[in-house]
């Protein structure tokens, strides 16, 4: 279980570091970007002064408009991708060694945490940038990335399969992530009609849009009660067709874009992975919490 | 008075006049760039050239073009008070003095804004809750309100002026060009992104005045989207309403916007489609038609590829392709993109371009410059089609991947806030990348589709 897990994680670290070294940099970095080129072009400056002379509205303090040099702005910009570019590297060194290095040194599983703390904050980078369909729902959609990690972190340094926590944090994440995408895909989220109509285009099926609309409601409606049903029961057969499902929706990006939306897919695999990993767990849920709890504490940690 | 003849000086008449024309007009340029330096802005002067939003007072006029560009437009305006009655004035010679015109037409949409006000903040530290009551409310965002007239039964190839009234208070006198019936004697600049960056967004606009004043063929301006970063928000859009009026030339020529929707444009009070007119379940995506020689089609990578827009495009290819001697497509999200992964609308759009023979394809979005090779079926192919365009009104600009196979070997990337110009002629559409300071970046021809 460990040895899958841990595969995994590497494949999701590298479909995530990889738009961020050949594709313009990850969420967060645009975010430290365009934030600092707003300052330093004045913008929130520049609102003011206009919007006190041209519609008389004086809340913001108007400050005297002052643009920054372009040459600093430029340096200090590409100061920031840089570094954006260096912590994807960092974590992915990170993902790729720490297998090797938790063996010796249990405790250093914990750096695992970096990885998720920099999933879940481009997460919420995404949701703070905006521009997507749904971005506002970013940091629960991608519960099952950052999650991953965390779930790394747990299983290496404690080495124990039978923790509830672990249990607890791949169910809730696996809910989140299904019940997210169950919603835009019930709300019928433009990409989501673009991968059913690309797909199926690929095996010369031309999905009309009430056959889309069909299938995506239907399919919003399966991963909500998905979502649903790993918190509440743990039913093997529910759990194993996550996971497929998981596969067969990543997989569906490289199928409709082209091999070169692999990162897409790579990045993705949490959604399958998670789910397996609760089947491979065969811990209880929510009905059965507290037994969990106890057959816990029976074992000693080994 | 002397009336104001209908047509543009020297259009339609030899090479030579137009060559003159064009070098008085770089004069005039040249004395209204002296207005306000590029280089180092200052807010007092610009705001002197806008409309403050007061009373009903006419302010953030605007031309839209979304069906027939020879015969149709719509004439927009913004207002503070919602005021009663909202004409236009319209005529294809000019009101004098008096502001007499032979037609008027009443808006036929009217209706405040829809604002999504701030929510109130809580009392700072030391902060009575009567101050922060009274910070509150001065945060408050004022009302506004849209005034469409649509108008139609125009002439084609002919100035058209006009003067907004709203409850008596009238505008000063505007003018556009309607594109002509056949023929492809124009020019039309295309530019996206102008979402942050105020004052680079608005030397831009300028930059957008002065090559329509130094180009007497300038006909309109199709913007690429991502207007502003927040579609919900107001008081993004009046300042962008405010600062377009930079792009109306000093003898009140305002270039026609054909608009298109990009990524931070939408919003669930539907923004876009009041500042427009544009019905948000039919008009996401449209064709523009100027003259019976050029069709361009607005696409929306906002909305699903597939489905109603793929049917729709198909269709409308279909019957355009045998029709006109120049087909482009416009959309924000780009299917060959410099920075970026591509559209996920690519393997749906791209196909179709590809049946269609597109002669040219304007993408946003990617804050950069770029020019492709000539593609098709995903390969450089010299039938194939150029993908132009990134977008620099305004925004930051980014650092492209140089790596990218179509803008290496006959294709360019680079990054600096520009405008795409295209000259249209009978054999050959000229596409020049125009920067902030109207060095040419990029001078690239297409040849015209044997038919």
């Amino acid at each position: 279980m460990m040895r899958f897990a841990v595969l995994a994680g590497m494949m999701t670290i590298f479909g995530a570091v990889w738009p961020v070294l050949f594709n313009g940099g990850s969420a967060a970095g645009e975010l430290l970007v365009r934030t600092h080129e707003v300052e330093a072009a004045g913008d929130a400056d520049f609102e003011a002064m206009m919007e006190a002379e041209l519609y008389g509205e004086t809340g913001k303090l108007a400050g005297p408009f002052v643009e920054r040099d372009p040459g600093s702005t430029t340096g200090h910009v590409s100061l920031l991708r840089d570094l954006d570019r260096g912590v994807a590297v960092l974590c992915l060194l990170l993902v790729v060694g720490l297998p090797f290095l938790c063996g010796k040194w249990p405790k250093l599983a914990w750096l695992y945490l970096l990885p998720a703390g920099w999933l879940l904050m481009n997460a919420h980078a995404s949701a703070m940038n905006g521009g997507k369909a749904f971005a506002a729902l970013a940091v629960p959609a991608h519960a099952t990335r950052w999650g991953m990690f965390v779930v790394l972190a747990m299983l290496l340094s404690r080495k124990s399969q039978t923790d509830p926590v672990v249990n607890w944090v791949l169910r809730i994440t696996c809910a989140l992530t299904f019940a997210i995408h169950g919603w835009e895909a019930f709300q019928l989220s433009p990409p989501f009609q673009d991968l059913l109509y690309a797909t199926f285009g690929h095996v010369g099926i031309g999905l009309s849009e009430p056959v889309c609309h069909g299938l995506l409601r239907a399919i919003g409606v399966m991963d909500l009660l998905l979502a649903l049903g790993v918190t509440v029961i743990h039913f093997r057969p529910l759990l194993l067709w996550m996971g497929c499902w998981g596969l067969i929706t990543a997989a569906s990006r490289p199928i409709a874009m082209g091999f070169d939306a692999w990162p897409e897919f790579a990045m993705r695999l949490p959604n399958s992975a998670a789910p397996l990993l609760v089947v491979l767990l065969g811990m209880p849920a929510a009905l059965s919490l507290y037994r969990s709890k106890s057959t816990t504490q029976q074992e000693p940690a080994t | 008075m002397k009336k104001r003849s209908t047509k543009l000086p020297l259009m339609n008449t030899n090479r030579v006049s137009f060559i003159g024309a064009s070098l008085s007009f770089s004069l005039i340029v040249a004395v209204h760039a002296e207005d306000i330096t590029l280089a180092k802005l200052d807010v007092k002067t610009l705001v002197s050239k806008m409309t403050p939003l007061k009373g009903t007072t006419p302010a953030q006029w605007r031309v839209v073009w979304t069906g027939d560009a020879s015969r149709e437009a719509t004439i927009s305006w913004t207002t503070a008070e919602p005021g009663t009655k909202h004409i236009v004035h319209y005529g294809a010679e000019s009101g004098g003095d008096d502001k007499k015109f032979a037609l008027s037409q009443t808006c036929q949409s009217n209706g405040a804004y829809s604002i999504e006000q701030p929510k109130p903040q809580k009392p700072k530290e030391g902060e009575s809750a009567a101050e922060a009551a009274k910070r509150n409310s001065r945060m408050k965002i004022s009302p506004a309100y849209y005034h469409h007239a649509r108008i139609k039964n125009l002439n084609p190839d002919t100035c058209y002026y006009f003067v907004l009234e709203s409850d008596g208070e009238q505008s000063r006198e505007f003018y556009f060009r309607t594109a002509p019936a056949e023929g492809d004697d124009f020019t039309l600049i295309h530019g996206g992104d102008s979402r942050s960056g105020h004052a680079d967004r608005c030397r831009m606009n300028l930059r957008i005045a002065a090559q329509a004043a130094s180009e007497t063929r300038v006909l309109a301006f199709a913007h690429g989207g991502d207007y502003i970063v927040t579609g919900s928000k107001w008081e993004q859009w009046r300042l962008w309403l405010s600062q377009h009026e930079l792009t109306t030339l000093k003898d009140g020529r305002v270039l026609p916007i054909i608009p298109t929707k990009g990524n931070h444009d939408g919003g669930k009070n539907g923004l876009y489609f009041e500042v427009f007119d544009l019905a948000e379940k039919t008009e996401r995506w449209h064709t523009t038609m100027l003259g019976k020689d050029v069709a361009l089609v607005t696409l929306d990578t906002n909305s699903a590829a597939g489905g109603a827009q793929a049917e729709w495009l198909e269709a409308e290819m279909r019957r355009l392709r045998p029709e006109v001697r120049w087909l482009l497509v416009q959309y924000h999200r780009p299917m060959y993109p410099a920075v970026k992964g591509p559209a996920k609308h690519a393997p749906i759009f791209c196909p179709l371009f590809d049946k269609y023979n597109v002669d040219i394809a304007l993408e946003s979005d990617g804050h950069c410059m770029k020019r492709t090779v000539p593609i098709r079926d995903g390969k450089k192919d010299p039938s194939g089609i150029v993908y132009v365009g990134e977008g620099g009104l305004g925004v930051g600009q980014r650092k492209t991947s140089e790596d990218r196979w179509y803008i290496n070997d006959g294709g360019k990337a680079g990054s600096e806030h520009h405008v795409i110009q295209l000259d249209f002629t009978p054999d050959n559409m000229r596409v020049r990348f125009i920067l902030m300071d109207g060095s040419v970046w990029d001078d690239h021809t297409i040849k015209v589709r044997k038919r």
